[in-house]
């Protein structure tokens, strides 16, 4: 890099006013003072300074913490100033002559580095220098990543932001969660969440507002991670909010985003003529809902041609009523949303005090038709840190979210009917038979409009003090408090409103009893962090740090629930003014956590690096004498670019460092079997309070009764989680290139299982005890590359890939490899199902088994009519245009056989749901005031199998087709997509969508999540209105999706029920950024 | 130091334990804790649950009118599945009922209380090894709650000797141990472990005869003298037999002994409301109508006052009024689908039921015409599937609809219905004791009139003299006539209850079920279209209904007993599968 270069980008340099001085007898000697700033104008402490004379440095010294320096007693001469700091371009400033008896001040502008590397990353109690860093950790800044997009939780902002974070949304309804997962770390044991810890505390990630966010950094090896402890099995995504800067003006920022939302994905129906022709061709003769098939199949061919005769899209015959016209049912359940964020913050400090205050909104009216699908969230977040004394600081920190989600209540029904109603029915009102009544059709839309919703309202305060003092340089004891309350209450309010079926015309009468249910419950968490550091090198080469102290966690939860029946009245629901029996409940919950950690790094010339951590940890939640566990970690790096050899290629390779790490860490949270509910006392033997399957005849009131006490082992303790990392990073190419590659494998000892299959006559579930190990193996990478064409166009590219293999099971006591438990090599997710061959043809039966119309068969024969050699599924009839399964153990009939690994019958593994590639790619540019930027995100490698109504054609009579699925097996079309169906789906049709290759599904997908373009307004215009900066933007979200399934599907979607999905939302949106 | 104040102060180091929830010990310390813990033995009871009146599908007498909705048992494709719920739940209720028996000895109770809780929970443990020896004949047999270490756990089947013996033991014992009037009004007494004796003893004394193990008689025996003590305790039943499962509250109801309460918005069933919408498709075939006697006491095959069956009207006439509870009798009305209201046709046969049903039912139970779970009139009865006229509900395949459970109208209340299941009732307890008596060869006039004939008279049927019964040509001449009878009037008495197919299996008598399924006598053109596709026997226009084929000829004998789930097999290798089924 040229000298030249540096100075293109660099230094504003400024010699100010010459000060007046004092003469102290002869000495004659010169003082420089400086203060060293950031880009933003604030200032920077433990710069280095080095004062050169030609080459030779003859001072050395740091700045203050208000980025001040001071040197004194300088022989007057010509002089250069070299300064560094970690994280900023080194820079050199030449041409100044000292003279004696003279103070000289300069002012130095460092300019951050262009890549990563030099990045401070914040690590478990404290930071470290990304150079020198040793564990598995990628680290973000939320403003990189967040930009100008419309996104209203920071969970979904980092999705696809950082290699090896898997960050799965299942819905886009507003206000809906997100689930997290690092590098696939997985247990059998529920839940794999990571722990989020917001400025040494844990908490929910998406209870903090995404633009209060400064840093987030992954943790992803146990060597990182384990100074964190009990909870950071999964590893931990460390979060720091943003704070003010010392002798900094008070700032104001504010920015708002207005995004209009619309559904990224929808089904389509078939046409009714479409529907009742396919329910033809299965032979079915009556639709569920009455209509004569023939009858109604020649009134839809009448009304394509003749579409007057029938004014109001209805026939009648036989006093049955015929629909036939079309009406889109989903476009009238999902119309276009709105959503608005506005984030106001001021922030500032003198040179003892920093302060930051940020109130956020966030209003968002979902997609769903009406008011009954938002989410509201109002955050604020104030930060205030000052020096008492010159060794002590205190931090208060108050943080306050308040959230509130209005669901529709009856959101399965909803669905189901979206799903399952066909194109004919009728919107909008109608006539309750027999009665001057209109009442509302119970189409999706009516339901979602009219019914109540669920209020849910979620609040969080959390109080955080923090002493920091300093007795002597280098050291640093810390002191935090934290206290945290989370309220939750859910109201729900059900009325009885009457409706029109619109399949059968009958009054269809929703919530016959009308209900008032009230649930809250308060949880109070109280933390104390106390540690202390101390750092000290030796000759100037050996570097020590030490880092030691103690985490103390205790959390009480109590939730109420209360509800009474027949509600006086709609208007005004509430327990009082309702009159029926009322009933409550109570639950709590609690937990202690206590843990003793320790971390120590010594570097040698920055060159070799060594890291050692470990933590003690109890839970309360394990019996009494298998308390505690001890968790070491260790890691070590090389830079080479630090070595000699290498210095002559600063050019090309301006950082590499190897690392390698090893480490372990404890799983303490278990989870009742099958649920995402967590089982705070695994040891204890209880029994639950459950209502009887009987009642009280003298009450007419439900009995109560006890659940059954479980099967406890007083001898389970910590599931540990053991990870190995190798990993490079590596700055190329004057840092344009930065790379870091890492390879892991995740070992996870003793999962805390029910563990074995054990024969039924137990009569309950084994107990929980640590058994059973399994593994994952996989790499990430990030790539980025970043550069400037001219002084005026600025770009980068960057990519990150994440692969790794589905976790195998290496140790479980399931010696028979029942199939229904996990056994030994058992890949998790993987997918058992038929190998499909094909059809079954009329040339597959003896003569005369079949009709005229290939169909029933029902000849009672040792083959069920099929010839010898042709293979049947066991106990089916079967026909032409079922599916005909490979017997691939050659036994002449398919069957799932014992359900055994060594008897799967004809099943074979055929696929894996995990996501064994994923990968996110982001590029930005910027010419002059113009800037623009892309991201995309997506899944490479998973299968997926799907049964549902939106790809299964008519799962039961009372299902709809939609325009997909038109393409089945007739006998005039044998070589259709989807088999043979049947009359009200009956007959074989369950048969033939048996899990199988040729309807396995491919879940990968690319999903453009954001493209934006912002422009920044010119500060000419700007200072005039003592704005300091201005900028508008405009942003699309999720506006495309390439994936392999048909519409009204996405691969990441959960299912509602029956097929039916929230779909994500594609938002156009547009906003503004002020500072002044 | 720091680090030892703040562990005193947070200190995860104490135990804490749920504060909503009970341990063993905090239970088992009073009478009343014993008692809220019993509560849960009663799940054993499937009450109104589909699979009572789906077990039927089984046997000969009902048809699932559905598509391919053809018995594995009778189509002899039943897979032996890797798991099975039956027998997972018994064991779970079985240990349950274990856990309470280990600790009675540990609690301060009196000896009376704990004697009244022992015999509780052998009461509950013999109904649930009662039921795994009825479908799988040899099980392990566990007196305990085992741990997860417990070789027992690993032990072998044990012999149905020696279970049943355990189970008439267990019975024994709560008979005279068990609070006579038990933990209040509808709770385990003796008379209900009476009730039960009645009933296992009756299954397996004839299982022990009809499958040659021997030592049937101290089965019988048993349920010979548990009936009797009932039959003093509970002389009469209910005047009309609807009330026995259609009364909205059995207590007090004449000769209900123990039944499932329903209440809205506390415990409801759907087996009502299955009956008046789309989803109940339970008909009963040709065969079981044809066991409903006419008024003179003799079946339809030599009764005079049987004219024929080739109109739904003519088969119905002068039946016993049991059959008029279980199957709607026929009518034509008119009315406007969807519609709750209707106009008479004007035909007089059209309505000639009409009046029998005013006499014999009221608006509390059954009316005509039906009612679909919405109040909609059903147009016509048989209404059948294939011929719906606009009304999917209420349907039928056979033109017998099984509508024995459907209560009166709770209008647009679907599937919360509240009507009452006995549990046990003295219907069932008097046809134990004819049929128990008659096996153990004393059977006689004063007992059919103790029995049968207090039953028919419910029916206004003739009273079964033992002397003078008709040669009934449809008897299975392998079967005494008077038998015959006997077991006629189990079918009728408790038709749809779920207990035919057991009997069928305890009677050696599976073979019944490879005759031809059959319905109603139709004439296409007439009764239903002339192209309706209604199938016909041997694809005749009129005749007998006809949905499912011929099934296989011959009953294997090893379907008797149900096959032990694989994955029981590949768990414990001792478990050895029943003869006949297959092992790989």
């Amino acid at each position: 890099m040229t000298s030249g270069k540096i100075i293109r980008i660099s230094a504003l340099l400024m010699i100010m006013a010459c000060l007046p001085v004092l003469f102290f007898g002869q000495t004659q000697q010169a003082t420089v003072t400086g203060v060293v700033n950031n880009e933003k104008g604030s200032p920077l402490e433990g710069a280095t300074v080095h004062i050169m004379s030609g080459q030779k440095s003859i001072a050395t010294i740091g700045t203050d913490s208000v980025g001040r320096f001071k040197v004194m007693n300088i022989s007057p001469g010509a002089y250069s100033f070299t300064v560094s700091r970690v994280g900023y371009e080194q820079q050199t400033l030449t041409g100044y002559s000292l003279k004696g008896a003279q103070t000289t001040s300069i002012l130095i502008t460092m300019i951050p580095l262009a890549n990563a590397m030099g990045e401070v990353v914040v690590v478990g109690y404290g930071t470290q220098k990304k150079a020198t860093l040793t564990g598995a950790v990628a680290s973000v800044k939320m403003d990189n990543v967040l930009k100008d997009r419309p996104v209203t939780s920071t969970s979904q902002a980092l999705q696809g932001a950082v290699p090896g974070l898997q960050i799965t949304q299942g819905s886009g309804q507003p206000g809906s969660g997100t689930s997290i997962n690092i590098r696939g770390y997985t247990t059998i044991n529920g839940s794999t969440s990571p722990l989020v810890v917001v400025d040494n505390v844990p908490m929910d990630i998406d209870d903090v507002n995404p633009a209060d966010i400064e840093n987030v950094s992954v943790l992803k090896d146990a060597s990182a991670s384990a100074i964190y402890g009990g909870r950071a099995a999964f590893g931990v995504i460390v979060i720091t909010t943003k704070k003010g800067a010392k002798n900094q003006k008070v700032r104001f920022d504010y920015s708002n985003n207005f995004a209009f939302t619309s559904a990224s994905t929808l089904p389509v129906k078939s046409s009714p003529l479409q529907y009742i022709s396919a329910l033809n061709d299965f032979g079915t003769t009556t639709a569920w809902s009455g209509q004569d098939i023939k009858t109604w199949l020649g009134l839809l061919q009448d009304y394509q041609t003749n579409p007057s005769k029938y004014p109001d899209g209805m026939a009648t015959v036989n006093s049955i009523k015929y629909p036939l016209a079309q009406h889109d049912l989903y476009g009238r359940l999902f119309e276009h949303g709105f959503e608005q964020i506005h984030n106001f913050s001021f922030s500032g400090g003198s040179d003892k005090t920093t302060y930051r205050t940020s109130v956020a909104y966030t209003n968002q009216d979902g997609i769903l038709t009406g008011k009954n699908d938002t989410y509201k969230r109002y955050n604020f977040n104030s930060n205030l840190t000052t020096a008492l004394t010159n060794s002590l600081t205190a931090s208060v920190n108050v943080f306050y979210n308040n959230e509130t989600q209005t669901t529709p209540v009856n959101y399965g029904t909803i669905f189901y009917n979206a799903i399952s109603f066909g194109s004919h029915v009728p919107v909008g009102y109608g006539q309750l038979p027999g009665t001057n009544d209109t009442l509302p059709y119970s189409t999706p839309d009516n339901l979602a409009k009219i019914e109540v919703p669920q209020n849910i309202q979620t609040n969080n305060l959390r109080l955080f003090g923090k002493l920091e003092y300093s007795p002597v340089k280098n050291l640093k004891i810390s002191g935090e408090y934290t206290f945290t309350q989370a309220n939750y209450s859910n109201v729900d309010v059900r009325n009885t409103n009457r409706y029109v079926n619109p399949n059968t015309y009958q009054l269809d009468i929703v919530n016959p009893t009308s209900s008032y249910t009230k649930y809250t419950s308060a949880t109070n968490v109280n933390a104390l962090n106390l540690y202390a550091s101390y750092t000290f090198n030796i000759a100037n080469a050996h570097n020590f740090t030490f880092l030691a102290g103690t985490n103390q966690e205790q959390s009480k939860e109590a939730g109420y629930s209360s509800k009474r029946l027949n509600l006086l009245t709609s208007s005004v629901p509430s327990l009082s003014t309702s009159i029926g029996t009322p009933t409550v409940d109570d639950d709590f919950n609690e937990y202690g956590l206590s843990g003793y950690f320790y971390r120590f790094n010594y570097s040698y010339k920055n060159r070799y690096l060594l890291e050692a951590t470990g933590r003690y940890d109890g839970s309360s939640r394990f019996p009494t004498n298998e308390r505690y566990g001890f968790f070491p970690g260790a890691s070590a790096g090389w830079v080479l670019t630090e070595e000699p050899f290498l210095h002559r290629l600063k050019n090309i390779f301006s950082l590499i460092k190897l690392r390698g790490s090893y480490g372990e860490i404890g799983n303490q949270v278990t989870y009742f079997s099958g649920t995402t509910t967590q089982d705070y006392y695994p040891a204890v033997p209880s029994m639950s309070i459950v209502n009887a399957g009987w009642i009280d005849p003298s009450t007419n009131i439900v009995l109560t009764t006890l659940g059954s006490p479980r099967l406890v082992s007083q001898s389970f303790t910590w599931e540990r989680i053991r990870t190995y990392d190798l990993g490079i990073d590596a700055t190329l190419l004057k840092n344009r290139l930065s790379a870091t590659f890492d390879v892991y494998r995740e070992e996870t000892i003793g999962m805390l299982v029910n563990g074995s299959s054990l024969p039924a006559s137990l009569g309950t579930q084994p107990p929980k005890e640590n058994r059973g190990n399994l593994k994952v193996e996989g790499w990430d990478m990030n790539l980025t590359w970043k550069d400037n064409v001219g002084k005026d166009f600025n770009y980068s590219v960057g990519i990150n890939l994440a692969g790794r293999n589905p976790a195998v099971i290496t140790k479980y006591n399931n010696p028979a490899k029942l199939l229904s438990d996990y056994y030994e090599g058992m890949k998790i997710n993987e997918i058992w199902g038929y190998k499909t061959a094909g059809y079954f043809t009329a040339d597959d039966f003896v003569k005369g088994a079949l009709d005229a119309n290939l169909i029933n068969n029902k000849t009672v024969s040792a083959n069920r009519g099929l010839l010898p050699g042709i293979a049947g599924f066991q106990g089916v009839y079967q026909n032409p245009g079922d599916i005909r399964f490979v017997d691939l153990n050659g036994d002449s009939v398919i069957s799932p056989g014992a359900n055994t690994v060594s008897n799967p019958g004809d099943r074979m593994i055929i696929g894996n749901s995990t996501r064994r590639m994923q990968y996110g790619f982001n590029a930005s540019a910027s010419y002059k005031n113009f800037d623009l930027s892309l991201f995309i995100q997506g899944v490479g490698n998973r299968d997926v199998w799907i049964s549902n109504n939106v790809f299964w054609p008519y799962t039961d009579q009372f299902s709809n087709i939609y325009t997909h699925q038109l393409d089945y097996w007739t006998p005039n079309n044998p070589n259709a997509y989807y088999p043979r169906m049947y009359a009200n789906a009956s007959g074989n049709t369950g048969t033939s969508r048996n899990t199988q290759t040729k309807y396995l599904s491919n879940g990968a997908y690319l999903r453009i999540k954001s493209i934006a373009v912002g422009y920044t307004l010119p500060q000419k215009l700007l200072s005039r209105i003592k704005v300091s900066r201005a900028r508008v933007f405009f942003s699309g979200e999720n506006l495309f999706t390439f994936d392999h399934l048909p519409k009204g599907l996405d691969p990441e979607a959960s299912d509602l029920g029956s097929g039916g999905i929230y779909p994500f939302l594609k938002k156009m949106s547009f906003g503004v950024n002020l500072s002044f | 130091m720091s680090a030892a104040l703040s562990a005193s102060l947070f200190g995860c180091a104490k135990d804490l334990s749920p504060k909503d929830q009970l341990q063993i010990s905090t239970t088992f310390s009073n009478y009343d804790g014993f008692k809220v813990y019993a509560w849960k033995f009663y799940n054993a009871f499937p009450g109104y649950d589909f699979s009572v009146p789906n077990s039927e599908f089984n046997s000969d007498l009902f048809l699932n009118a559905n598509p391919n909705g053809q018995s594995s048992w009778i189509s002899q494709t039943v897979v032996v599945p890797s798991s099975d719920a039956f027998y997972t739940n018994s064991y779970a209720r079985i240990r349950d009922v274990n856990i309470m028996l280990d600790n009675i000895d540990k609690t301060t109770l009196s000896d009376g209380d704990k004697a009244h809780w022992r015999s509780v929970g052998y009461f509950f443990r013999a109904f649930n090894y009662a039921g795994l020896v009825n479908r799988y004949g040899d099980v392990q047999y566990l007196d305990h709650a085992p741990t997860d270490a417990d070789t027992a756990l690993y032990m072998a089947r044990t012999p149905r000797n020696v279970v049943t013996q355990h189970i008439l033991d267990d019975l024994n014992y709560a008979q005279q141990n068990i609070k006579v009037a038990g933990d209040g009004a509808n709770t385990i007494n003796q008379a209900v472990v009476q009730a039960f004796i009645s009933r296992f003893g009756l299954q397996e004394g004839t299982w022990r005869k009809y499958h040659n193990l021997g030592n049937a008689e101290p089965y019988l025996r048993a349920s010979t003298a548990a009936a009797e003590k009932l039959m003093v305790t509970f002389p009469a039943l209910s005047a009309n037999y609807d009330d026995d499962f259609n009364s909205e509250n059995l207590a007090g109801v004449p000769g209900i002994i123990l039944y499932k309460q329903y209440v809205t918005n506390q415990i409801t069933h759907s087996l009502s409301s299955y009956g008046r919408n789309s989803s109940g498709r339970w008909d009963l075939t040709k065969k079981a109508v044809d066991m409903y006697l006419l008024k003179d006491g003799q079946s339809r095959f030599t009764s005079p006052l049987f004219t024929n069956d080739k109109t739904p009207n003519e088969e119905f006439k002068n039946r016993d009024l049991r059959l008029y509870f279980t199957v709607p009798p026929p009518y034509k009305v008119n009315t406007t689908p969807p519609s709750s209201v209707f106009t008479y046709t004007g035909v007089p046969d059209d309505t000639m039921y009409f009046g029998l049903m005013n006499r014999i039912s009221n608006a509390q139970h059954k009316t005509l015409p039906t009612l679909n779970w919405n109040g909609f009139v059903v147009r016509q009865e048989p209404h059948y599937a294939d011929y719906a006229n606009g009304q999917p509900y209420s349907v039928t395949y056979t033109g017998y609809r099984f509508y024995k459970f459907v209560d009166h109208l709770v209008a647009n209340l679907q599937n919360s219905d509240i009507n009452d299941c006995p549990i046990f009732r003295m219907g069932e307890v008097l046809a134990n004791y004819a049929e128990a008596k008659f096996e153990l060869g004393e059977f006689t006039q004063a007992i059919a009139n103790a029995t049968i004939n207090k039953l028919r008279v419910r029916g206004e049927v003739a009273a079964l003299n033992v002397s003078a019964i008709a040669n009934d040509p449809s008897r299975d001449a392998d079967v005494d006539p008077v038998l015959w009878e006997i077991r006629r009037e189990r079918a009728v008495e408790l038709m749809g209850e779920g207990f035919h197919f057991d009997d069928l299996r305890r009677w050696n008598k599976m073979s019944y079920v490879t005759q031809w399924k059959l319905g109603r006598w139709i004439k296409k053109g007439t009764d239903v279209p002339a192209n309706s596709i209604i199938p016909i026997q041997n694809g005749a226009t009129e005749g007998y209904i006809s949905y499912e084929p011929l099934p296989p000829a011959n009953f294997p004998d090893y379907y008797y007993l149900y096959p032990i789930p694989s994955g029981e097999i590949a768990l414990n290798p001792k478990l050895t599968q029943n003869p006949g089924w297959p092992t790989k």
